[in-house]
């Protein structure tokens, strides 16, 4: 199996999430060889592969081209973090100065899987990859961050007076924020059919403004 | 034999050591903002002083995520990953209790898993256990029964299982004296003072919520909603679950992984071909109720909703079980047709 990871426009964490999972990572390279992965290693080719995972949003013209190449050469593509899922922090920004674009990636090919987080989470980048070298499409089940959270007994920050995403965000990173007593910010995009005019109501009764409740929800979640 | 004893406080730490036969115990203990089942070996660390724990009992009896089973991926050889031994739920208000009988009616098995030590509690605004017919370890499922009195505990026995466990504690506990079971009588009638009154019982009510199924009031409560699905996730009785196969990176096994979900997520009721038996918010707010009052009165003869609060005391935006079906059964005037 031969595996190529690529990075548009991001930070790179969600990339160096693969050298986070240890263990996995050595078990990963008895079943499949990373044939391009330009933040790790020197040597890099880029013919075929079964799988490639694309992390950060496209923002250029060399990314584009990049990203087609890369749907070219691909049996199965894979969004990697909340960039390539959703376009990230820097699409929040509706008009970037200089009339640029910030897309995600399924906004210019067509996506197999996304793999969503801030960065995408360890267990979650893990589980996914046993699915993937197994030839199995990685097992989706959407529901909120508060699933996580309440079963984790957790404080609740919103009971608490506080603002928290949790209630409309998508699961799947186990309620680390509100586990540290921070809200979720909703790195993880949108849960299905989210109610934001609830949420936005919500805001208001503790005393948010409209706009800045938005300018927080759509911190990472696709306006649309 | 008598059914009713009296344990000093001193001795609670051997009820603990008495039960070790049974399982790992699990008692509330206090964290953060409030209490949680845990599992404990000195008494010292038990908090009796609680209204409702984070979550239910539930967690152990049918944990929130459990493997069932592995395979093989090309034998297709499937071993069952069985439950590990007993366990003992100590420090379980009369609601859970109800709780658990109503998940027994569900899946047998668990009347023979757990070993139950009931214990009595007062209620706050939340608490609608007195209506909801399950305010009193009667009809419920429990072993023993303590009641906490000055200095000591009122013991009642619930099962035989509950008589061997008093047989071991003989020399450290007395019978109860009839001043005793005076003294409990009048905290349960005190304790009934402290609920909220209500006109109409809700173990009468599921019939009437059936015909009320396209009431608007369903459609304009739901507005606010979030579908968070907490409502149903701290429920001592809702017990959905989906299981997803999940092979190992090695591909030799194939784990199969049973999870909680909520009929709250809009997946809930997504079927092959992408159609949502129930795509709106109102459809999925009034399922809950509907399944919890009217379902599992037809399925096993007992409501879904036992009056924990749990649900109305952990809602982010603060809907309110009780208020819900206040508004449904009397703003439109129900009460007064009939
Ligand atoms: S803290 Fe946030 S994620 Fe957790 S239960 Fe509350 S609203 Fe949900
Ligand atoms: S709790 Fe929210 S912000 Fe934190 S990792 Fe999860 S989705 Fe991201
Ligand atoms: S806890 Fe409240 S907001 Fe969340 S799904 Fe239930 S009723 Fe809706
Ligand atoms: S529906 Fe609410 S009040 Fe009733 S048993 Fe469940 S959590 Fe408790």
């Amino acid at each position: 199996m031969h595996i190529g990871i690529v990075g548009l426009t991001g930070c790179s964490g969600c990339q160096c999430q693969f050298l986070n999972i240890y263990g996995g990572l050595s078990k990963l390279l008895e079943r499949a060889k990373i044939d391009y992965f330009p933040l790790l290693q020197d040597d890099n080719v880029f013919e075929e592969f079964d799988v490639i995972f694309v992390e950060g949003s496209v923002t250029c013209g060399e990314d584009k081209e990049k990203l087609k190449l890369a749907r070219e050469k691909a049996r199965v593509l894979v969004a990697l973090g909340s960039c390539a899922c959703y376009g990230g922090i820097q699409a929040s920004i509706e008009e970037t100065a200089c009339g640029h674009f910030c897309l995600p990636v399924s906004e210019v090919v067509e996506v197999d899987c996304k793999l969503p987080g801030c960065p995408v989470g360890v267990e979650r980048l893990l589980e996914s990859m046993a699915f993937l070298v197994n030839g199995v499409k990685p097992f989706e089940y959407p529901m909120t961050v508060c699933h996580e959270c309440r079963i984790n007994e957790n404080d609740c920050i919103i009971l608490k007076g506080g603002i928290c995403q949790g209630p409309i965000t998508l699961s799947g990173c186990g309620a680390p924020c509100p586990q540290m007593g921070v809200g979720c910010v909703g790195c993880r995009g949108d849960s299905d059919f989210p109610n934001y005019e609830a949420f936005v109501s919500l805001c208001e009764s503790k005393g948010i403004p409209k706009e800045r409740v938005e300018k927080l929800l759509f911190l990472f979640r696709r306006r649309r | 034999m008598r059914i009713s004893w009296y344990l000093p406080e001193t001795g609670l730490q051997d009820l603990v050591d008495s039960l070790s036969s049974f399982g790992r115990l699990a008692a509330p203990v206090r964290r953060g903002d409030g209490h949680v089942y845990e599992f404990v070996s000195s008494a010292s660390d038990i908090d009796f002083n609680f209204t409702r724990t984070k979550l239910p009992p539930k967690k152990f009896l049918l944990p929130y995520k459990r493997m069932v089973g592995v395979y093989h991926p090309e034998s297709m050889d499937y071993t069952p990953v069985g439950n590990e031994g007993g366990i003992v739920l100590l420090g379980v208000h009369p609601c859970d209790l109800h709780g658990i009988e109503v998940l027994a009616r569900f899946f047998p098995e668990l009347r023979e898993k757990a070993f139950v030590v009931g214990v009595s509690c007062l209620p706050d605004e939340h608490c609608f256990c007195l209506d909801a017919g399950s305010a009193f370890a009667e009809s419920a499922l429990f072993d023993l029964f303590l009641v906490l009195l000055e200095g000591g505990f009122l013991l009642f026995v619930g099962s035989a299982k509950g008589i061997g466990v008093v047989e071991k504690l003989k020399g450290l506990i007395r019978e109860a004296t009839e001043e005793e079971i005076f003294l409990c009588r009048k905290f349960l009638e005190e304790r009934t003072k402290l609920f909220r009154k209500r006109t109409l019982p809700l173990a009468g009510t599921s019939l009437l919520i059936e015909a009320l199924y396209h009431s608007q009031v369903w459609e304009e409560l739901s507005k606010d909603c979030l579908g968070c699905g907490t409502c149903t996730n701290v429920c001592p009785t809702c017990f959905c679950f989906a299981s997803y196969d999940v092979p190992d990176i090695e591909g030799r096994k194939v784990k199969r992984v049973e999870f909680a979900t909520s009929c709250q997520y809009p997946v809930h009721s997504l079927v092959a071909g992408g159609h949502y038996f129930r795509p709106s918010l109102s459809e999925r707010f009034k399922h809950r109720y509907y399944h919890k009052l009217v379902g599992y009165t037809r399925q096993v003869g007992k409501a879904g909703c036992v009056g924990c609060g749990r649900c109305s005391f952990f809602c982010p935006v603060g809907i309110r079980m009780e208020e819900v079906l206040e508004r449904l059964l009397y703003d439109q005037g129900v009460n007064h047709r009939c």
